[in-house]
């Protein structure tokens, strides 16, 4: 046994006096737990396998808590991360569908814009284009 | 420090005279006869990003003016007052910013302007400025036009002539004259 | 989470709890109604319990003003029943019935004492609790403990020591 009946002695002493250290206790539990102890210490063993006995003894039909581990707590925080960002990429998205639906709109009335410019400019231009064809047959007949 | 005031002075006037255009037409954001279309550079750059029919060939055209512009500003009113205003303004641009005039059309009533400040090559020009109104009494329609950016002169032609090599030889009449 | 921390902190005390109750009212079915009380009573204060240092000495404090109200009501009818339902995992039967023996003389002497030094016992000897947290369950300073703890134990060791002496077992 790795005590010596001295050194248990002692223990036995300050246990009476309430003054031992737990881990002393739990040297006096350790050496009463086999069939080691010297004889002497009899009353003392009974004492303390009694308080191993106790110290095992569980309540019967406990409470079970839910089986929810705290892992949903991240879950909901990750699921609300993800409504946020879907939220955002939705906005995002809708967004963009209206500058494209302001764009299409803007271009439209560019490609009027540009028809106003260009049927301008080509009549003027077919104008010219009379004119030259006038004067090219003006300079057939002069000459 | 001179020449930090000179540089100052240079970069305001650059700066004035780009935004010069700007300054004059803000007046009429408030004004309910005068209708205006003011496209700027982000907008276009997004129209050349929409998913049109670009199988369609007269798109691509568009697309392709559009790509190259700057910004477009176009005033209309039916107001004979506004009108006269809007004469005024086509006076003074084509002054201030030394616009070279490409063209005059006066038929059927109406009265358009061409001018033009011209830009990297023949069939280019830099600024296109557009006023139309009307010689008729009881047509008080009056529009002003004007486009910055690299402008392909043909291409606004292409738009909508039913000549194709005609018109180009026209435009280049009208160039070298 | 509130619910969180009962789960995780309070329901694994049940078996002190009910071994605590158990020695106080000297009642394994007293004891089971007292646990339901405990823990009935920390769910409803399971807001408050993220700010308690030590939750363990706090559920025993509670246990403990829940048996003494019961003693106290109950003074002139406590039932003296020991059952001795021990579930004590994987042990045979032979060492089992001479163990039940012998801790039943022990159990006999430790009722014998009065509430506080019980108390006192379960809490140090069996439950392993420091002495300041005996001090803090208890309401006690340090030398009422020790001086509880020392009368507790000496009457008990002088009571087995008579016992072994008569050869009695």
């Amino acid at each position: 046994m790795e005590f010596n009946k001295d050194y248990i002695s002692e223990l036995l002493n300050l246990y009476k006096e309430g003054e031992t250290s737990l881990k002393q206790e739990q040297e006096l539990k350790l050496y009463f737990s086999s069939e080691d102890y010297d004889k002497e210490f009899e009353a003392y063993a009974k004492l303390f396998k009694f308080f191993e006995i106790e110290y095992k003894t569980q309540m019967e039909d406990q409470v079970k808590g839910t089986d929810k581990k705290s892992s949903s707590f991240w879950i909901n925080i990750a699921a609300s991360i993800c409504i946020v960002l879907g939220g955002l990429w939705f906005y995002d998205y809708y967004q963009n569908q209206l500058e494209m639906e302001e764009a299409r709109q803007a271009f439209k009335t560019t490609q009027n814009a540009l028809n106003l410019l260009s049927n301008n400019m080509n009549e003027g231009l077919e104008k010219l284009e009379y004119v030259d064809v006038f004067s090219t047959q003006k300079n057939k007949l002069i000459k | 420090m001179k020449q930090i005031k000179l540089l100052g002075l240079i970069m305001a006037i650059a700066f004035m005279s780009a935004t010069g255009v700007a300054q004059d037409f803000s007046k009429y954001d408030k004004v309910r006869e005068m209708n205006a279309f003011v496209v700027n550079k982000s907008m276009l750059k997004l129209m050349s990003k929409l998913d049109l029919d670009s199988e369609d060939e007269d798109v691509k055209v568009y697309l392709d003016l559009v790509e190259n512009l700057d910004d477009i500003r176009i005033y209309t009113t039916e107001s004979l007052e506004y009108g006269k205003q809007l004469q005024a303004d086509f006076d003074a641009l084509k002054s201030k910013n030394n616009l070279v005039e490409l063209m005059r059309v006066k038929s059927d009533g109406k009265n358009v302007n061409f001018y033009i400040k011209p830009g990297k090559s023949d069939d280019y020009v830099n600024q296109l400025l557009m006023f139309i109104n009307s010689s008729e009494k009881n047509d008080t329609q009056s529009v002003l036009m004007l486009i910055n950016g690299n402008i392909d002169l043909k291409n606004i032609s292409k738009l909508t002539s039913q000549m194709n090599i005609p018109g180009g030889k026209s435009l280049e009449n009208l160039k070298n004259q | 989470m509130a619910s969180e921390i009962y789960s995780r902190q309070i329901l694994p005390l049940q078996d002190k709890i009910f071994r605590f109750s158990r020695r106080l009212l000297s009642s394994e079915v007293a004891a089971k109604d007292a646990t339901q009380d405990v823990l009935l009573k920390l769910w409803k204060l399971r807001k408050q319990l993220r700010d308690i240092k030590n939750i363990e000495a706090y559920t025993m404090t509670i246990t403990k003003n829940l048996c003494y109200d019961l003693l106290k009501s109950k003074h002139s009818r406590t039932l003296e029943f020991v059952h001795n339902n021990y579930t004590k995992p994987g042990s045979c039967l032979d060492s089992e019935i001479e163990a039940r023996d012998e801790a039943s003389i022990v159990l006999k002497l430790i009722n014998e004492l009065p509430e506080q030094q019980r108390a006192i016992i379960q809490l140090r000897d069996i439950e392993q609790f420091s002495n300041q947290e005996i001090e803090e369950i208890m309401g006690l300073n340090s030398t009422s403990v020790r001086v509880a703890l020392s009368r507790a134990r000496k009457k008990i060791m002088n009571e087995l020591k008579k016992t072994s002496a008569y050869g009695i077992q």
